[in-house]
């Protein structure tokens, strides 16, 4: 009987996570592929089945295609800035003990304020006319007139994207500093030894032995800023005109706001999978360029 | 891990801690539900059709007694609300519990409630575009017989008639009654039209020209005109409809087909986007209250806004403008076609839903909220509701409250209202709608291209 | 150390001009010191003024914000907007809501996801296809399932209760549990644990008093970050919670957005209201946190 239970015990412990699992990604994503396939509204769930029209509209929905180019932007964007900022920063940082404590703790606080309170915090921030950002332009004599930041079709995504890099630079920051301070020193005295200069040591030891784990830190922001959905709810609700539409924003105005549960369970299969795909691409993209740099 | 102990422990005692300051736990009411389900029964209307229609909107206290009702209500109506629980709680004996969510998601609340059995509210307040979603999906109680049963008191003719079939009727049957009338009026700031020698505008020429005017003579102190173009149904679609009806245009022709981008629709949009170039910056980030924050200041001189708007300036605490607004009909659009117009945007009703667990009582709250005598009562504190009865706004302690211009400016409205659609598909045919308004005032189509997008659009979900 | 500071640049100037090696110098110009700290002081300034700006702006009079958007407020100091925040909107409310949420939901994380990471790590049950499935669950749109996931709430008649929201809570936050567990096991030598089963341990005694006392560190990192994650979740408490009883913090302030005559100073009170709390979680574990955070992210 013990015997039994000891050889079942590593599928026992992992039973709990299992069931969750199941009812958390399996059974709703078997949901949402089947009410894809038929005409349903919230109140008339699988409702006439259609088969593919669903998927055939999503083809040429010109704003969910629209939808996607912008998160993918944002994605590239917002990871890009954020993994060289919290690069730099943690480079600087590596050689500043005294503030390394203070720092590190502040760096935290913009991660763990809610993404709620820091779109209020933007929103104010941005506000054309009780807001900082254009009382300190206008104070300043840098604009004459104040500027909408959310309102204005070329601004209005570049001023999500920086609320969402004061919110996760940070953690790039750490991320990256923890990568700096796992690298072994031995290489580093060698080179002091030869007299090699700061720049050539960062080119040629530094860069390529932190390369792997900042792509690591890279690919996990990426694949979380794909998720962009908050900042966009409280801050243009897509607008103006289609310019901040998001793909997890619009699956929610077509469920949500038009009722039309079939198609938006259509766009969902189709963000789920273009989402894997791009998931495999970039880890093997990832183990393709680890092995040359080999 | 001894500080996660201490910070457990203190977890767990301010939970405590708040919990003990929070006792409106809501069980203890729920319990007598079941024994006293008796009394319940000869209060239904339905059961005895031949009696005579009630002439007295008195609570009946027996079926409310003891019972909890959730009312779900929009954020800004927050402290009308608030008035209303505590009223009702105090005639009744019912405990009220408010469900308050955004203005723009008071829908799909309702909506998700029914449709997935939930069943948490027993009392909807409703924005009235959305009324055919609602019924569609069954979300409201028919109210015919209850109009039948309560015709002695109710005074249905005392409802302004701009809002009562619209706020409430589907087909040939009632679904809720009229709570929170909206109409768009133009105020002013008298110092900045003055300053200029300036007349309030009668025309959209003139209000071109007033907006032009002040903001180009004050050189990003002031704006002319706040224009409210943020890219919300409720905010966007109602700016453009002020000029749309005025214009002589419509959303839809006599048979129901889609006229969209009809010329008088096209040259109402252009007009928009050329006084938005003058608007307070920038059109397509206004909503309520960056036009609000303009305007409590001084640097707005004109405004397409509710009728509520004046209490609100007067509020010395938010405002730096007390006295010094007027206020006049929207301007009338160019041409043979063009009107005076009041468009309702916005606009409020209240149901019984469906899914009530207590249905007696919710009807017993949806006869106070109907009861002229408390109209009187919540239209004359700042809460955001406007008059829906003509005996509200005739009433002397309203017209006290909100000021004669404002009342005469609302009875002259009345004359000339155009209401948005409440067909079930509205809600399907808002968003191009929104998206195309949203691309021609930020420049990314011409107003013809957004317009005529929108009327293919619509014409593919129409099919 | 100042001074050594300002005599090592001395030095380093020094020696630059006497080898007039230009990549040496541009790389000192960009990684010299000066120049660091102005970096970092820049790092800290970005990060504390929206912070110090909406704890101002929650300070200012109603009036002055609409005119003012200066960083510190210029007029007098008032508590009018705090008042009005707790008496508008049952925030004592929420934040016990969100208390409750947050508390009992990590607790169930952390008692679920250490066995699960311990059985993956150890004994690899599930191969490859079962971490990366939990992965494949923490990358999901939660927009994605959420219609699926109201409908199963409701089925067992859990909507509108914290315990409904709770058990959605901890579901969601499973897989980053695990992911962040991870490292802290794998980081235990296997020979530890041999000897245990040679003492006749069984495989769940080994884990509980051999493996468990070493991640510790691991164990608090990870559930101080799912207590800050639930407490900071908004679209599944947005959709399964309804009125005052269960409604969580971030449901309760986003009310706040869209009023008719919308009131920053209010807004800005009743937000941190919610933040304060995180922050003191935040001072408190910061070395965990930072470790936890890191571990968990930079591993191959």
């Amino acid at each position: 009987m013990n015997a039994t239970i000891e050889k079942y015990t590593p599928k026992l412990m992992v039973l709990p996570t299992f069931v969750i699992l199941l009812i958390i990604s399996l059974v709703p994503l078997i949901y949402v592929l089947g009410i894809s396939f038929t005409d349903s509204t919230i109140s008339k769930p699988f409702n006439d089945f259609i088969w593919f029209e669903n998927y055939k509209k999503a083809l040429t929905d010109e704003v969910f295609g629209d939808s996607l180019v912008n998160t993918l932007i944002f994605a590239f964007v917002v990871t890009t800035i954020q993994t060289f900022l919290g690069f730099v920063l943690a480079f600087a940082m590596q050689r500043e003990r005294k503030l390394s404590g203070v720092l590190r703790t502040l760096a935290l606080l913009p991660l763990f304020t809610p993404p709620v309170a820091i779109a209020m915090i933007w929103r104010l921030i941005y506000d054309p006319n009780q807001g900082m950002l254009n009382y300190y332009l206008v104070k300043w004599g840098l604009t004459n007139a104040p500027i909408a930041f959310l309102g204005d079709k070329t601004l209005a995504f570049p001023s999500i994207m920086l609320a969402d890099i004061w919110q996760w630079t940070p953690f790039c920051f750490l991320l990256c500093l923890a990568a700096l301070q796992s690298l072994p020193r031995d290489p580093y005295e060698a080179a002091m030894v030869d007299g090699a200069s700061a720049w050539y040591v960062f080119k040629r030891l530094t860069l390529p032995m932190v390369a792997p784990q900042v792509i690591v830190i890279f690919l996990f922001r990426f694949l979380i800023a794909l998720k962009v959905f908050d900042l966009i709810y409280m801050l243009t609700f897509g607008g103006p005109g289609n310019t901040t539409q998001v793909a997890s924003f619009y699956i929610y105005r077509v469920s949500f706001k038009q009722f039309q549960t079939g198609y938006g369970g259509a766009l969902s299969i189709l963000v789920l999978i273009l989402i894997s795909v791009l998931a495999t691409l970039l880890t093997k993209g990832r183990e393709l360029l680890l092995k040359r740099v080999e | 891990m001894k500080k996660l102990t201490l910070v457990l422990s203190v977890f767990v005692v301010l939970a405590m801690l708040l919990a003990a300051c929070q006792p409106a736990a809501t069980p203890a009411p729920e319990k007598p539900a079941e024994p006293t389900k008796a009394p319940e029964k000869p209060a239904e209307p339905t059961k005895a059709p031949e009696k005579p229609p009630e002439v007295s909107a008195a609570v009946n206290k027996e079926v409310c007694s003891g019972k909890t009702i959730k009312f779900l209500t929009i954020q800004p109506h927050n402290v009308a609300a608030q008035n209303l629980q505590t009223w009702f709680q105090e005639v009744s004996g019912a405990t009220v519990e408010l469900i308050v969510v955004p203005y723009d998601n008071v829908i799909e609340k309702a909506v998700l409630d029914v449709t997935s059995g939930a069943n948490e509210v027993d009392v909807v307040e409703y924005w009235y575009p959305g009324l055919g979603t609602l019924v569609e999906s069954n979300v409201l109680e028919n109210l015919d017989q209850w109009y039948v049963d309560n015709a002695g008191w109710l005074k249905a003719d005392d409802f302004f008639p701009t809002y009562f079939d619209t706020f409430t009727k589907i087909g040939n049957s009632r679904y809720g009654i009229p709570y929170d009338g909206d109409m768009h009026i133009l105020w002013y700031y008298k110092p900045l039209l003055e300053k200029y020698n300036l007349k309030p505008p009668a025309t959209w020429d003139e209000y071109l020209n007033v907006c032009k005017t002040i903001t180009e003579g004050e050189k990003g102190a002031a704006y002319g005109c706040a224009i409210m173009g943020a890219k919300i149904p409720l905010i966007l679609i109602g700016t453009y409809l002020n000029r749309l009806g005025s214009y002589g245009g419509s959303f839809f022709d006599a048979n129901g087909k889609p006229v969209i981008n009809s010329p008088e629709a096209v040259a109402a949009l252009e007009g928009l986007v050329e006084q938005s170039k003058y608007a307070l910056p920038t059109a397509s980030a206004v909503a309520f209250d960056e036009a609000l924050g303009g305007w409590f200041t001084g640097k707005v001189g004109m405004v397409e806004f509710w009728t509520d708007l004046g209490s609100m300036t007067d509020d010395p605490t938010a405002s730096k403008i007390v006295g010094q607004w007027g206020v006049v009909p929207l301007p009338k659009g160019p041409g043979d076609k063009g009107k005076v117009v009041a468009s309702v945007n916005a606009g409020f009703g209240v149901g019984v839903s469906t899914g009530s667990k207590n249905k007696a009582c919710a009807f017993e709250f949806l006869k106070f909220t109907a009861d002229p005598e408390t109209a009187k009562r919540y239209n004359t504190v700042v809460g955001g509701i406007d008059p829906v009865r003509k005996s509200t706004l005739e009433d002397p302690k309203y017209i006290e409250f909100v000021g004669k211009e404002v009342a005469d400016a609302i009875r002259e409205a009345h004359k000339n209202a155009v209401a948005w659609p409440t067909s079930a598909l509205w809600f399907k045919l808002q968003e191009p709608l929104n998206d195309n308004l949203s691309l021609a005032l930020t420049g990314q189509k011409t107003p013809k291209q957004a317009l005529d997008d929108t009327q293919k659009a619509w014409e593919d979900l129409l099919k | 150390m100042e001074t050594n500071g300002t005599f090592e640049i001395h030095a380093e100037a020094e020696e630059i001009v006497a080898r007039k090696d230009v990549s040496y110098y541009v790389s000192h110009i960009l990684f010299g010191r000066v120049f660091r700290i102005v970096l970092l002081l820049l790092f800290i300034l970005a990060i504390l003024i929206p912070i110090v700006y909406i704890a101002s702006t929650s300070l200012k009079e109603p009036i002055e914000i609409r005119v003012s958007g200066a960083l510190l407020p210029t007029g007098p100091i008032t508590t009018i907007n705090w008042i009005k925040a707790f008496r508008n909107v049952p925030l004592v409310r929420y934040l016990f809501n969100s208390t409750v949420v947050a508390f009992f939901s990590t607790i169930l994380v952390l008692v679920i996801a250490v066995p699960t990471t311990y059985s993956i790590i150890r004994f690899k049950t599930g191969g490859w296809f079962f971490p990366a499935w939990i992965l494949g669950t923490y990358v999901m749109p939660p927009i994605v399932v959420s219609i699926p996931i109201f409908a199963m709430v409701k089925m067992v008649g859990l909507q509108n209760t914290l315990l409904g929201l709770l058990l959605v809570h901890t579901m969601a936050n499973m897989p980053i549990a695990v992911w962040l567990m991870d490292s802290y096991i794998r980081a235990i030598p296997k020979e530890l644990e041999q000897a245990a089963w040679i003492d006749g341990y069984s495989k769940f005694d080994t884990l509980r008093r051999v493996v468990f006392p070493l991640i510790r560190p691991g164990v608090l990192a990870t559930g101080v970050i799912c207590l800050i994650l639930s407490w900071n979740e908004f679209l599944f408490a947005l959709i399964l919670t309804y009125g005052v009883q269960s409604n969580t913090f971030p449901i309760g302030i986003s009310r706040y957005v869209g009023e008719h005559g919308l009131q920053f100073g209010e807004m800005s009170a009743a937000a941190l209201a919610g933040i304060v709390p995180i922050y003191i979680l935040v001072f408190l574990f910061s070395r965990n946190l930072v470790e936890g955070l890191t571990r968990g992210g930079v591993k191959g």
